[in-house]
């Protein structure tokens, strides 16, 4: 039914750990941001509805699913099983659980559209690629919302403005796969937004129009944003235009694959092995309650300070409760030595992570951060940053923004705050702004950002995050032995906003048609002030980093195979998010697309 | 009543009916067939038809009462209470209908029920175990566990809430309507209300019921699995 197209604005977090679907009915005056309530299954035969829907994905034997209690109202086979219960019993039966695909979908040692995961699945489990399982998240909201609030409204999830959170560290390849997985699950009308930038949109939806009291012109804005699984920092600045304030991102981070589930692993581990000392040997089950209390009492630690310990009771196997139940304590020592010197060290602008292993980050595959040092990282970032934004030192946020369930613990709130005002090196201490929801503020910043792209509300403007740049072979002579010099031509430079192409006319590429082409792809949030066409001769390890590489196949109609013609290379920043790159022949008039290989 | 006694019960009496006037009709054959008259077919098969009409009546009929019952006695509720009572009232709709179907014997809700304990805060565990042998400390460090998982899965499932808010131990006036399901008198119990008593026990009730919605088997008996380990 045309008339109701995108009757709703749909903002959905794709979490690590959990996923989250906040909209707005355009219908209503007041567009007030509503909580979607997943349905997800409970436990076989039950159905009950919760905010989260946890991002995990459980693959049935061909029995369990004999049973029907995997049925959704709308799949009868309860194929995959989705949310709650595919965490649980995921815990019981790692080899059928897929777990952290959204670290997968951008990881870049993998291929990410093959079926790779679980990682060590079971012998007759049909695996999933990363891109799938992410699929599999938003075909669940999709079902579930056409058959609840899409089915009462004539509006059906794919035909709304939706709106999906990505961090603000994805590069080009991982947006393009968050892409693709909406668009394999049905949902062809989305937009990214980072992360970050939609807590902040949270706060601005939550403030309305009392934010301009709250910033003024010349404030950085920091948003440090823990979720479950990645940290991600980013910076907004509050600038005047004509009596106007404006906002805009200036600098994202690299991405953190570190996050608040780590903390509480590295935690549980420490408890883990000190029982086994005692004799204690813990079943997988009693792993899980283990970790589930010492995060309780972790977060009971964290608000009160007078406790010296809290205590942590692992229940007893079987139906042998009482009988079997381990008692042991979470220290506050221990919390502090592990969680505040572990993940938030007090230490100095300037200090970087150092490249160690760290603690109990060992989750088969996935690149943890080495340095666990999350308040190192930041240092890094404010550095690096100051130094690519050609400031005088480092860069000295004046307003701070939290985001991630970890920050409900104040201690750690205060711990950044306090470090910053240190490195804020006798300027004023930055100010922290409060009111958000931390563990919901993503879905609904970007439900909210669905309106502001409808004109109502402020637009933070920056464009895209990095510049990305193709490797060229040096033309001077090549050394035997050595590898030939490499040097990095900027195509894309940082900040092009969407719908805008960035060209380079002066750069001709000689195209071989009928052959396979490739080009070696690279991105940077450290060069800011690279346009296209520059040549960068060297760089600083880290400072430019290999992206993917591009590909494209030449055949062109009425072209003798094997003639060389000269191209251009074009990129686009798409209204989605995306970064679409092909070559052009203005004198033939052909474009190529280029795409991303990740396969390896 | 049942309808199924009222039927059984009209039955007998019926069939009693009808035999005593097959009797009579036995004992006065010549005056009542003998001159092809309708009197005596009339008094035997009659009883019959009556009872057949009588039953048909009872089947349709009582459905119809029961339901004026229950619309009366939520009308009362939704009259003395707030909203909840409208979730209560579809609730029951539900149920009834359910249990119509046969699609939602209660067992199912009992199971449904008792399994969220167990599998949040171990409940029947807990009950089933011996704990005579255990010191206290340790039958009170389960019992933190068993206490957090119950009532997080309670909280999850119903909206408690107190029958009476203010706190015990504050006076209330108990108005002349009140209705004794809801209050219990204790005490120095005299006369008619209104009367004056200060709260003992606030006592509990359920605004929602929020059971998950339940797609496996239509009967069951099994709250928890049991659990092997294949090796």
């Amino acid at each position: 039914m045309p008339e109701n197209k995108s009757r709703f604005v749909i903002g959905m977090d794709l979490g690590t750990t959990n996923c989250v679907l906040s909209f707005i009915d355009l219908e209503q005056d007041e567009k007030g941001i509503e909580l979607f309530k997943v349905p997800q299954i409970e436990s076989p035969g039950e159905i009950r509805e919760h905010k989260l829907l946890p991002s995990f994905i459980y693959l049935p034997t061909a029995k369990e699913k004999e049973g029907g209690g995997f049925a959704m109202p709308w799949d009868p086979f309860g194929e995959r099983v989705v949310g709650k219960w595919a965490r649980i019993r995921g815990a019981e039966v790692p080899g059928r659980l897929v777990a952290s695909a959204k670290s997968w979908l951008c990881h870049k040692g993998v291929d990410r559209t093959g079926p790779i995961l679980p990682i060590d699945a079971a012998g007759d489990v049909q695996k999933l690629s990363p891109i799938v399982a992410t699929a599999t998240f938003l075909r669940h909201f999709k079902a579930a919302w056409n058959h609840t609030v899409g089915k009462e409204n004539g509006a059906n999830l794919e035909d709304q403005k939706v709106y999906i959170t990505i961090p603000a560290s994805f590069d080009a390849v991982a947006r393009d796969l968050t892409v693709q997985a909406a668009t394999s699950a049905g949902i062809s009308n989305v937009t990214l937004i980072e992360e970050p930038q939609a807590a902040f949109y949270a706060w601005l939806n939550l403030m309305g129009d009392e934010w301009k009291e709250q910033v003024e012109p010349g404030d950085i804005i920091l948003v440090v944003d823990v979720g479950g699984g990645t940290s991600d920092f980013s910076l907004i600045e509050v600038a005047d235009k004509d009596n106007v304030l404006t906002l805009e991102r200036l600098a994202v981070g690299e991405h953190l694959l570190l996050g608040g589930d780590n903390m509480d692993l590295t935690l549980t581990h420490v408890l883990f092995e000190e029982l086994r000392k005692k004799g204690h040997n813990l079943d997988q089950g009693q792993f899980q309650s283990l970790w589930n209390n010492v995060r309780l009492a972790k977060e009971k630690l964290l608000a009160e300070e007078e406790l010296e310990e809290a205590p942590v009771v692992i229940p007893g196997k079987g139906s042998g409760l009482v009988g079997g139940t381990i008692r042991t304590s979470l220290g506050r020592e221990l919390v502090t030595r592990v969680i505040l010197e572990g993940f938030f060290p007090e230490c100095h602008i300037g200090d970087f992570p150092e490249e160690r292993k760290g603690l109990g980050l060992k989750e088969l595959g996935l690149p943890y951060c080495s340095d666990t040092g999350i308040t190192k990282h930041l240092s890094r970032f404010l550095y690096v940053q100051g130094q690519a934004l050609g400031m005088e030192g480092p860069v000295r946020p004046t307003v701070v923004l939290f985001n991630g369930g970890v920050f409900k613990a104040g201690v750690l709130r205060q711990r950044i705050m306090t470090i910053l005002s240190e490195w804020a090196a006798g300027d004023k201490a930055p100010r922290e702004l409060l009111g958000s929801d931390l563990d919901l503020a993503v879905s609904r910043g970007a439900a909210h950002f669905g309106i502001v792209k409808l004109g109502d509300g402020i637009k933070i403007r920056g464009g895209i995050p990095r510049s990305y740049y193709i490797a060229v072979e040096s033309s001077t002579l090549a050394i035997p032995g050595m590898p030939p010099v490499i040097k990095a031509l900027c195509v894309v430079p940082k900040g092009l906003e969407e719908g805008r192409v960035a060209e380079i006319p002066e750069k001709e590429f000689g195209l071989v048609i009928g052959q396979d082409v490739e080009f070696q792809f690279m991105g940077s949030v450290q060069r800011p002030v690279d346009q296209p066409g520059d040549l960068v001769e060297s760089w600083r390890e880290d400072e430019i980093e290999p992206v993917s590489s591009l590909h494209t196949r030449m055949e062109a109609p009425g072209i003798e195979p094997g003639t060389v013609i000269p191209v251009t290379l074009q990129a686009e920043v798409t209204e989605v998010g995306t970064l679409a790159l092909s070559l052009v022949s203005k004198e033939k008039g052909l474009k190529f697309d280029l795409e991303f290989d990740v396969r390896h | 009543m049942k309808k199924g006694t009222i039927l059984t019960i009209s039955f007998l009496l019926f069939a009693c009916v009808a035999g005593l006037a097959g009797y009579i009709a036995y004992l006065h054959q010549d005056i009542l067939f003998n001159n092809n008259n309708w009197e005596g077919w009339a008094l035997s098969a009659g009883p019959v038809a009556a009872w057949l009409i009588f039953a048909i009546v009872v089947a349709i009929l009582p459905a119809e009462q029961d339901k004026g019952k229950k619309e009366e006695k939520t009308g009362v509720e939704s009259g003395s209470e707030e909203g909840p009572a409208v979730e209560q009232v579809s609730l029951r709709e539900e149920e009834a209908r359910k249990d119509a179907e046969g699609l939602y014997p209660k067992e199912i809700a009992v199971v449904q029920l008792l399994g969220l304990l167990q599998r949040e805060g171990r409940l029947i565990d807990f009950l089933q175990e011996d704990i005579e042998p255990y010191e206290d400390a340790q039958i009170g460090a389960a019992v933190r566990e068993v206490h957090r998982g119950c009532r997080n899965a309670l909280m999850d499932t119903l909206e408690l809430k107190p029958v009476l808010e203010a706190g015990e131990g504050s006076e209330v006036e108990i108005e002349e309507d009140f209705d004794p399901s809801k209050i219990r008198l204790i005490g120095n119990l005299h006369g008619d209300p209104p009367y004056k008593g200060i709260i003992r026990h606030c006592g509990w009730r359920f605004s929602k019921l929020n059971l998950p919605k339940w797609t496996g088997k239509d009967k069951t008996d099994v709250i928890a699995p049991a659990e092997v380990e294949i090796q």
